[in-house]
C-alpha cells in the first residue's frame, strides 16, 4: 500500500537541463529556470511564459512518459478554469535534453506549497481553516463533481498559497497522474486502501471529501495522522474502529470541528458528508450525524493459519493476500458454516456452500482463484477486485495496465490478460448484485477488452487496452517515445520525425502507434475500412493496414502535410503493388505512388490501395484472366493428345475428297462415253 | 412354363451380345438389283459390266463395315473405267459376241481395273494427306493459344499460371 507506482525512478528520469522550448507557439518554458519547490514526485517544474497573456504567471510541470496524464480533466480546466484550483492552461510533449516529455503548464501559485512536505508543518487555527482552506476548497470541489470529474489528489502537501502574502488557498495540480495514485493511505477511503495505488481509480465524488476531512484534520494538528503507522496497521485500525476513530486518535478537537470531521470521514461513502452539508455546518445549522457504521464481526473467529479474523473486510484482505492457504482454510474450515453461524450471514452461506464442495479427485466446479475473488467481493463488496495479486477497483483497470505495460516485463502483462480474460469480473458483479449493489459497466467494458486482446492485427491486443484504457498516456512506441506524443497530431509529427531517419525496412507503425491511432481516431470512414481489414498474415495487406490509419489520423486531426512519412510510406507501400495483378495497373499505382510521395498527404497515398472501384476490377479482370488461361491450357492438352481423334478426322476427310474425285471422274468418265455414243 | 418355354422367353446372354445378322450394304443390293435388271433387258452390257465391276463387288464384299463413302468412291470410279468400254461395245454391236470380245481384250480390262485401282490409290492416299494438313492446322491453333497465353501472363502475372493449375 505504498506509492508503487511512483517508487521506481522514471523512465528517462529528469535532470537539469538548459534551453528553452515553446509549446504550441504560446508558452515559453525556461529550462535554466528550475522551480523546485512547484515539483510533483518524479515530475519537475520550470518557470515559463504565456506569450499570448504575458500577465498570467504560468509554470511547466515536465511529466512522467510511461504513466498516463488526466487530459479529461487538463481540458475541462483550460475550457473552464476552477476557482480555487490550479489551473491547466496547456499541455503538449516538449522538448528537452534527453528528449520529449508530456508537459502541463498551470497556473502558478506565487507562494508555492503549504506544507513543503507530507511530515508537516505548523498547526493552523480552526478560523483560519475553515475560512481559508475547507470552505473555498470544497466549493472548488464541488465544482468540479458537477463536471463529473473528480481531484483525488487532496492533501496538505498539494494545497498551494495562490498569493504571495499566502491569503489564498487552492488546491494542486491532480492531471500529472492517474487519480488517487499519489494519495497516502490515511487519504484514502476505506474501500480504496485496499487496492494498490496505481488500481485506485477515479472514484466516487465523496472519496475528494474523504481526503479533504483528513486534510483538514492533517492542517489543525500540523503533521500527518497517520505518522508513525505502518499503511497496514492504520488500515487494520480503520477497519476495525472506523476511519475516524482511526485517524482522530488521540486528538483533542473542538466540538465543532469533531462534528465535520465525523461526517467528512463516515467510512460509508452515502453518509459522507459533501457541500450541502458543509454550508449547512457553516451556518451554523446541525445536519443528520452520520450513522454509527460497526464492521460487521463473526461471534467467532474463522481461523486462517496463526490468525483468527471475526471481521469480514479483515478476512477478504488476508484471503486475498493468501489465496492457497485461504482456500484450503475454507474448505477445511467449513466456512460455509462459519458464514452461516458466526456471521449470521446465510445469503453468503449459501452462495459459497457449493463452491466449496469438490466432486470425485478433489476436482472443483470453480478454480481457487475464481472462488478467492467471489467469496473476497461477498465479505467487502465495496473493496477492490481481488484476483490472485491484483488488487484493483473498478475504475483502476488503467492504471493497473500502464504501471505493468510500462514495467517492461512479461509477467505483469500476462497477469493483467489472464485477469481480463478469466470469470473474476463476472463473479465480482454477481456478488455485488447478491448484495444489492450496482456492478456498473465493468463486466460490458471488461467483454471490450477481451475483444481487443483477440485481436491480433494492428490495432489490437493489449497494447489498444492500453490505450483505450488510458486517454492521457503518450504513445509508447520505441519509434517515437523520445518524442511522448499525447495526441494524435503529435504522434503524426513525431512518426515524420523518425521517418526521415528510417530506412524502407524499418517498421514504424508497430503494434502501440496502431492501438495509440485506433483509440484516438474515429472510426475509419468508406474505402479505407477495406485497407484496414488486413491481417497480420499477409505483410504487404499489414502495411497497408498501418499506413491506412496513419491516413485515418491525418484526416481526422491534421497536421496536412508529412513529407517525410509520405515519402517513407511511398517506399514501403511500393512492394504493396503487387496486390494488384493487372501490370498496367501497377505501373500506373506505381507511378501516382512516386508522384504523391512528396506532396505529404498519407491519405492520397493510402487512397491509391483503397480505391474499391479499382480492385474490383482488377480482381474481377484476375479471374477472368485465369478462367481464360485455363481454357487455353485445356484446348491445347486436348489437341496435343488428340492423335486418334485427329486420324479418325482424317479419314473422314480422306473419304470425302475421294468420293469427291471419285464422282468428278465418273461424271467425266460417262459425259465422254456418251458423247462417244452419239457421235457414233 | 416348361423349361424350353423360359429359355425362349429369356434369350441366352451370349445371344443378347450378339450383332443382328449383316444383310450387306444397301450400294451393294442396288448394284446386283441393277445388274440383275440388264441381265434381262441387256446380256452383253451386263456381261461387260459384270467383269469390269468386279473389283468394285469384291470390294464391296471385303470391305463391309467401313465408310460407307469409300466403297462408293470405289464403286464410281470403277465404273468411270468401264463407262467407255460399255461404250465401246455399243458402238461396235450389242452382242453377246461382241461383248465376250471386250472383256476378252486386255486393253479394255487394264481401262476396267486400273479405274478400280485408281480408286484404291486415291482412297489410300487421301486419308495421309488430310492427316498432314490437319496436323498442320492444329499446330497452328496451339501456337495462336500459347501466344494468346503468354499474352496473359504479361498483362496478369505469373501468378495466373499458379492459379490456372488449381
Amino acid at each position: 500500500m505504498t506509492d508503487a507506482a511512483e517508487a521506481g525512478p522514471p523512465k528517462g528520469s529528469l535532470s537539469e537541463t538548459a534551453g528553452t522550448a515553446v509549446l504550441g507557439d504560446r508558452f515559453q518554458i525556461d529550462f535554466g529556470n528550475a522551480l523546485p519547490a512547484l515539483d510533483s514526485p518524479g515530475r519537475k517544474a520550470f518557470a515559463a511564459v504565456d506569450r499570448k497573456n504575458p500577465g498570467k504567471l504560468v509554470y511547466a510541470l515536465a511529466c512522467r512518459v510511461d504513466l498516463p496524464l488526466r487530459l479529461r480533466f487538463a481540458q475541462s480546466s483550460i475550457d473552464r478554469p476552477v476557482t480555487g484550483l490550479v489551473n491547466c492552461v496547456g499541455y503538449g510533449s516538449v522538448k528537452m535534453a534527453e528528449g520529449y516529455r508530456p508537459t502541463l503548464i498551470l497556473e502558478r501559485p506565487l507562494g508555492g506549497r503549504l506544507w513543503k512536505d507530507w511530515k508537516g508543518a505548523e498547526p493552523m487555527a480552526e478560523k483560519e481553516v475553515v475560512d481559508k482552506i475547507l470552505v473555498p476548497l470544497a466549493v472548488a470541489l464541488d465544482t468540479l463533481h458537477q463536471r463529473s470529474l473528480r481531484h483525488r489528489s487532496v492533501r496538505p502537501d498539494n494545497i498551494m498559497l495562490a498569493d504571495q502574502g499566502g491569503t489564498v488557498f487552492a488546491l494542486g495540480e491532480a492531471f500529472s497522474a492517474p487519480p488517487g495514485t499519489l494519495q497516502r493511505v490515511a487519504y484514502e477511503p476505506l474501500d480504496r486502501v485496499m487496492a494498490s495505488p496505481a488500481d485506485r481509480g477515479q472514484g466516487h465524488v465523496s472519496d475528494d471529501f474523504f481526503a479533504l476531512g483528513v486534510t483538514i484534520l492533517a492542517l489543525l494538528i500540523g503533521k500527518d495522522p497517520a505518522v508513525g503507522r505502518d499503511d497496514p496497521v492504520l488500515a487494520v485500525q480503520r477497519v476495525t474502529t472506523g476511519s475516524f476513530s482511526a485517524l482522530i486518535q488521540g486528538h483533542s478537537l473542538s466540538t465543532p470541528i469533531t462534528e465535520l470531521l465525523r461526517g467528512l470521514l463516515a467510512d460509508d461513502a452515502e453518509d459522507r458528508w459533501s457541500m450541502k452539508e458543509i454550508r449547512t455546518w457553516r451556518d451554523g445549522r446541525t445536519n443528520k450525524p452520520p450513522r454509527q457504521v460497526h464492521e460487521r464481526r463473526g461471534e467467532l473467529p474463522f481461523r486462517l493459519g496463526e490468525q483468527q479474523l471475526a471481521q469480514p473486510r479483515l478476512l477478504a484482505i488476508a484471503f486475498a493476500a493468501n489465496p492457497g492457504e485461504a482456500v484450503k482454510a475454507m474448505r477445511k474450515g467449513q466456512f460455509d458454516m462459519w458464514l452461516k453461524q458466526s456471521l449470521r450471514d446465510p445469503d453468503a452461506a449459501e452462495t459459497v456452500e457449493p463452491l466449496l464442495k469438490t466432486g470425485p479427485g478433489g476436482t472443483s466446479a470453480i478454480s481457487d482463484e475464481i472462488l478467492t475473488t467471489t467469496v473476497c467481493t461477498l465479505l467487502d463488496p465495496g473493496g477492490p477486485i481481488r484476483y490472485k495479486a491484483l488488487n484493483v477497483m473498478p475504475d483502476g483497470l488503467g492504471g493497473v495496465l500502464a504501471k505493468a505495460m510500462g514495467s517492461g516485463e512479461r509477467a505483469p502483462v500476462q497477469a493483467f490478460a489472464e485477469f481480463l480474460n478469466s470469470e473474476a469480473v463476472e463473479k465480482w458483479a454477481a456478488m455485488l448484485r447478491l448484495r444489492g449493489r450496482k456492478a456498473g459497466d465493468l463486466e460490458g467494458d471488461v467483454r471490450l477488452y477481451r475483444s481487443f486482446l483477440a485481436d491480433g492485427h494492428l490495432g489490437g491486443g493489449m497494447e489498444r487496452c492500453l490505450y483505450a484504457l488510458n486517454p492521457g498516456l503518450p504513445c509508447q512506441s520505441r519509434q517515437v517515445i523520445d518524442r511522448a506524443p499525447l495526441t494524435l497530431p503529435e504522434l503524426l509529427v513525431a512518426l515524420d520525425a523518425a521517418a526521415e531517419k528510417a530506412g524502407a525496412g524499418n517498421e514504424l507503425i508497430d503494434r502501440h502507434v496502431a492501438a495509440f491511432v485506433c483509440s484516438r481516431s474515429k472510426p475509419a470512414e468508406g474505402s479505407l475500412q477495406l485497407a484496414l481489414k488486413g491481417g497480420p498474415e499477409d505483410d504487404a495487406i499489414k502495411r497497408l493496414a498501418g499506413a491506412a490509419m496513419l491516413a485515418v489520423a491525418q484526416k481526422q486531426t491534421g497536421p496536412p502535410s508529412l513529407k517525410n512519412l509520405t515519402e517513407w510510406l511511398a517506399k514501403r507501400l511500393g512492394a504493396s503493388l503487387t496486390q494488384f495483378h493487372n501490370r498496367e495497373v501497377r505501373k500506373a499505382v506505381g507511378e501516382e505512388i512516386e508522384r504523391l510521395a512528396s506532396g505529404g498527404d498519407v491519405s492520397a497515398l493510402v487512397a491509391l490501395f483503397a480505391d474499391e472501384k479499382r480492385r474490383t476490377a482488377d480482381k474481377k479482370g484476375y479471374a477472368d484472366a485465369v478462367d481464360r488461361y485455363a481454357a487455353l491450357e485445356s484446348d491445347v492438352v486436348a489437341i496435343e493428345n488428340g492423335a486418334e481423334d485427329r486420324a479418325a478426322r482424317a479419314r473422314g476427310l480422306g473419304a470425302t475428297i475421294g468420293f469427291v474425285l471419285a464422282y468428278i471422274a465418273l461424271l467425266g468418265s460417262m459425259s465422254v462415253s456418251i458423247f462417244g455414243i452419239l457421235l457414233g | 412354363m416348361s423349361e424350353r418355354g423360359k429359355d425362349r422367353a429369356k434369350p441366352a446372354k451370349g445371344a443378347q451380345a450378339e450383332a443382328p445378322p449383316r444383310r450387306g450394304s444397301p450400294v451393294a443390293w442396288v448394284l446386283v438389283a441393277l445388274l440383275v435388271l440388264l441381265l434381262g433387258v441387256a446380256t452383253p452390257t451386263f456381261i461387260v459390266i459384270f467383269v469390269g465391276m468386279i473389283p468394285a463387288l469384291v470390294a464391296i464384299f471385303i470391305e463391309r463395315g467401313k465408310d460407307v463413302r469409300e466403297t462408293m468412291s470405289v464403286a464410281a470410279l470403277n465404273f468411270a473405267g468401264v463407262a467407255p468400254v460399255v461404250a465401246t461395245l455399243w458402238r461396235k454391236g450389242h452382242t453377246i459376241t461382241n461383248a465376250l470380245h471386250t472383256i476378252q481384250d486386255l486393253g479394255n480390262l487394264f481401262i476396267m481395273f486400273g479405274a478400280a485401282g485408281l480408286a484404291l490409290a486415291i482412297m489410300n492416299l487421301t486419308p495421309k494427306i488430310a492427316l498432314r494438313f490437319i496436323t498442320a492446322l492444329d499446330n497452328r491453333r496451339v501456337k495462336a493459344m500459347r501466344e494468346q497465353q503468354k499474352e496473359i501472363v504479361a498483362e496478369w502475372g505469373v501468378d495466373v499460371r499458379r492459379d490456372a493449375r488449381l
